[in-house]
């Protein structure tokens, strides 16, 4: 049974890894998890626990908690009886009693079933399908102290909380997806006496399941990573690409949590907004069914890759490095080592149906194409013919294919020529003839440097050519070439610089079936003969040029019995470009070297999952979480990818 | 020494009456130390603490039944519901001690005994939740035990024939509840109450203090008489003086024909 069964995309978290994904945004972010009077704000000393801290939080003086501002007056104006014999002060303008206070979240765990978590007894055990989460508090109070001891200790003590809840997930059609619990437990633990937490206990359980009480929280995925959207060009804000959960009968929970893991089953709507589309037509494309025009899906591929060049790989001997992206400047090294494995089950697992992995392969296809120019001189008969060609290609049209065996390919793949000028240079031994009265007159000799005829020959419409590609999916670790020795990755990041994993298709095969030059190319290059042979008698006596034509300057003479060349130009041309140019062996170089330096997907090592908060002095630096174990299979139904969240 | 050596009129009461005072309150107008859901005023053998209340009260008033409201005001969250719980939150104890100490035993955490001139308080708390499922609600119980020590100054003069109003000057010493653990959330709590009276008491002080108006009646003797607080000396160090298991009070009077 394939992961995709029931919906284009299947997301599956482990706890391991939301776990540490959490630890990464606490030490990280640790002003999201400690909140205090401003007198604790930047003196780790005098919290209760002493938070963990990435060193680049104190590096850039980040704050360490969230002051929390107490209101600087109480209004206890209707307090005291209303006696007209009691006269108190105006009692509106209380000032707040001076405390300094800390409320820290020290640490947090998320189990989905089956359970490991240890709940308190009132909890049991984790039920089939739900979830547990555990909040350590660590709080205190003290009076402000006068400035002389301004490191008074505070009155500290720790609580946890635990949580048990189920989930259901809803989307919005505008690209978000919401996840909403569905309480089933919550124990306060730590304080005494049993009834004052069994009261608690059970106000906040009732409140918890009174309908409408708890919010569902949203996650756009279209904003990020998964499912991305132009947020430039022309069709900048045009185009959506929209989730919807999967209803599949067949599927029992969706969202599921079983086996660890959080699961979900989504399908995809990639729509276009009407209107004046330059890149692409407009209309619904049910991804899942037909794919996206081509304008569209390059745009959605591009905004993913925005900026990015690849390098090329270990390039063959004489392989010529000309593909679009790979002329670019190279900015990564796929052929370094992949960072060590952590050890334990995948944390992530993102399948993708079929439809949309023919999608990513059809963009990696369509970004390929192909320039040269290429000069070779042929001794024929004593005479020299020169071939030079300047082409530009691409690919276009053929049928993906996907096996059971791990691979994934194009056959019947069409090549498109943008530009193919093919100049024919003709360096023909010098012919002389004795004309009555006229002597001997003679003609051609050229040199290659000044050939007798030039034959242009604009060839873009006349060729035909299928190429057929396949490959495995594998994962690659690019190292980016700018980055300095000794640069942390923190920095690298911040640069721009950040290393990436990408998952390619490795070439197994690309083949480049000969280039079949259409006949009618025949006519053509007799009709450029002809008319370069009437320049060359253009200097005869005007009685005497139809002689000179006819007797020896015809194309056929020309061609077949003066440089020996066959009956059939067009299958000559064909060799000569194809085979003695090295036009197949090149293209077919290209390709393989395209399909392993043009990512299907790429991500980001380490990954930014909260950027640069500049909203506060100093800024708080972007948290980033290291990607390890990325991996790539295939079939016949789906691609997948898992991998795993990097420890600190 | 007589009474009188240093003011006309010499007036005490001692803490016991004050204390019985209230317990003749609290058996007879349950009420008003008593609240909770309609379900516990309609089975008042549900609260935590059974009352001791008087046997001509029907049980049908020992509890003012309180009504929460059905939604609150969630802030980011916004209209919550609230949940139909049975509850109720009980006075089962008020008592006072008049230095030296010997009413109330005092918590580690107030250094006990109580310092001359110093009035112990305690508010005996209890309250619980019970899920209102049942037809006779269970509740989830447990109670708290706040105690407060406090002085208290008073002074005032009026001109003869006018009311006098008396300024009040109480002194928190501390605050503690018994009951709550841990230790660390039970003293945070401590530092905050004893710090939110103490400025509350500061506040009033900078404020004018707690006056209050009192207007004799000597209808019957035709003759003008204003009472005030005698003046401190040396002989009477304390005015009011609370020693003695008593709160004693020294009025000098101005009295005009």
């Amino acid at each position: 049974m394939g992961l995709t069964d029931y919906g284009d995309i299947y997301l599956a978290i482990h706890e391991t890894g939301i776990n540490l994904l959490l630890k990464h945004v606490m030490r990280q972010r640790p002003g999201l998890v400690n909140f205090a009077s401003s007198v604790f704000a930047n003196n780790i000393k005098l919290l209760c626990t002493p938070p963990e801290l990435d060193p680049a939080v104190t590096e850039q003086h980040n704050r360490l908690v969230s002051v929390l501002q107490l209101p600087a007056t109480l209004d206890l104006h209707s307090l005291p009886p209303n006696n007209p014999n009691l006269i108190l002060p105006d009692l509106s303008r209380v000032p707040f009693p001076a405390v300094d206070f800390l409320v820290q979240v020290t640490d947090v765990g998320v189990d989905f079933y089956p359970g490991t978590m240890d709940l308190p007894a009132d909890l049991g055990q984790l039920p089939l399908q739900m979830m547990a989460f555990h909040l350590s508090l660590s709080a205190g109070l003290r009076n402000t102290p006068p400035p002389t001891i301004p490191d008074a200790p505070l009155s500290c003590f720790g609580l946890t909380l635990y949580l048990v809840a189920g989930a259901t997930a809803t989307t919005d059609g505008q690209g978000r997806v919401n996840v909403k619990p569905i309480p089933g437990g919550f124990e306060l633990t730590g304080i005494g006496p049993n009834g004052l937490i069994d009261s608690v206990n059970l106000l906040v359980n009732r409140f918890a399941k009174q309908p409408g009480n708890v919010p569902a929280a949203g996650y756009l995925v279209t904003q990020k990573g998964l499912l991305s959207v132009p947020s430039s060009g022309p069709n900048a804000g045009r185009v959506q690409v929209i989730p919807t959960l999967s209803t599949s009968p067949n599927l029992a929970h969706n969202p599921a949590i079983e086996d660890d893991e959080f699961k979900l089953w989504l399908n995809v709507i990639t729509k276009l907004q009407p209107g004046q589309i330059p890149l692409g037509e407009p209309g619904t494309i049910n991804v899942a069914g037909t794919a996206a025009p081509d304008a569209l899906a390059s745009q959605l591929f591009s905004e993913a890759l925005a900026g990015e060049t690849f390098s090329v790989a270990p390039a063959p001997a004489g392989a010529l490095a000309v593909t679009a992206a790979a002329t670019a400047q190279p900015t990564y090294d796929w052929t370094g080592p992949i960072p060590d494995a952590p050890p334990g089950p995948d944390h992530l697992t993102v399948s993708i149906a079929g439809s949309w992995v023919d999608q990513q392969f059809e963009l990696v296809k369509n970004h390929f194409s192909f320039a040269s120019t290429k000069h070779l001189e042929v001794d024929q008969a004593g005479a020299k013919i020169l071939f030079d060609y300047d082409i530009l290609l691409h690919l276009t049209s053929g049928k993906i294919t996907r096996t059971d065996t791990g691979s994934i390919g194009l056959s019947d793949g069409d090549i498109a020529w943008d530009r193919m000028n093919l100049q024919l240079g003709l360096c023909i031994p010098q012919q002389c003839v004795n004309l009555p009265g006229l002597g001997q007159h003679c003609v051609f000799g050229g040199t290659p440097a000044n050939p007798d005829i030039r034959i242009p020959l604009d060839l873009k419409n006349y060729l035909r050519s299928e190429i057929e590609v396949a490959g495995t999916p594998s994962i690659g670790y690019g190292k980016n070439k700018a980055r300095t020795p000794g640069m942390t990755d923190r920095q690298a990041v911040a640069s721009g610089e950040a290393n990436k994993w990408g998952v390619f298709v490795h070439p197994d095969k690309v083949h480049v079936e000969p280039i079949d030059v259409d006949d009618t190319v025949n006519n053509l290059i007799d009709q450029a003969v002809a008319a370069a042979l009437a320049q060359v008698t253009a200097n005869a006596p005007a009685w005497a040029r139809p002689l000179l034509m006819g007797i020896l300057f015809n194309s056929k003479y020309i061609a077949q019995t003066l440089l020996g060349l066959p009956d059939q130009l067009n299958g000559w041309i064909s060799e000569k470009i194809g085979v003695d140019m090295n036009l197949i062996a090149d293209l077919t170089t290209a390709l393989a070297q395209h399909f392993l330096t043009f990512p299907l997907f790429a991500l980001d090592d380490p990954t930014t999952i909260m950027p640069e908060d500049t909203s506060v002095n100093p800024p708080l630096i972007p948290v980033l979480v290291p990607l390890r174990d990325l991996k790539v299979k295939i079939d016949h139904q789906e691609l997948t990818v898992q991998g795993k969240v990097g420890p600190n | 020494m007589a009474l009188t050596s240093f003011a006309n009129v010499f007036a005490s009461i001692d803490d016991s009456v004050i204390d019985g005072l209230a317990h003749k309150l609290m058996f007879e107008r349950p009420a008003l130390f008593n609240y909770g859901d309609a379900g516990v005023a309609a089975h008042p053998e549900a609260l935590c603490r059974a009352p001791s209340v008087d046997a001509s009260i029907p049980r049908s008033a020992w509890v003012k039944k309180v009504i929460l409201p059905a939604t609150v005001d969630g802030k980011q969250l916004g209209t919550l519901t609230v949940p139909a719980l049975n509850f109720c939150a009980q006075i089962t104890a008020v008592e006072i001690d008049f230095s030296p100490s010997d009413v109330i035993t005092l918590p580690p955490e107030l250094n006990p005994p109580l310092p001359g001139q110093r009035v112990a308080l305690h508010v005996g708390l209890a309250a619980g939740l019970g899920d209102g499922t049942t037809p006779t609600p269970s509740l989830h119980c447990f109670s708290l035990d706040l105690f407060l020590v406090v002085g208290i100054q008073v002074e005032g003069q009026a001109p003869i024939g006018q009311p006098i109003t008396l300024r009040v000057h109480p002194a928190v010493g501390n605050i503690e509840i018994a009951g709550l653990t841990p230790d660390g959330l039970r003293d945070s709590l401590r530092i905050l109450l004893t710090t939110f009276a103490q400025t509350l008491i500061k506040y009033i002080e900078d404020h004018g203090g707690i006056r209050i108006k009192a207007q004799p009646k000597f209808d019957q003797v035709k003759i003008k008489i204003n009472p005030f607080p005698a003046p401190v000396v040396p002989g009477l160090p304390n005015n009011p003086a609370v020693e003695q298991n008593q709160l004693k009070t020294f009025v000098d009077l101005n009295i005009a024909p």
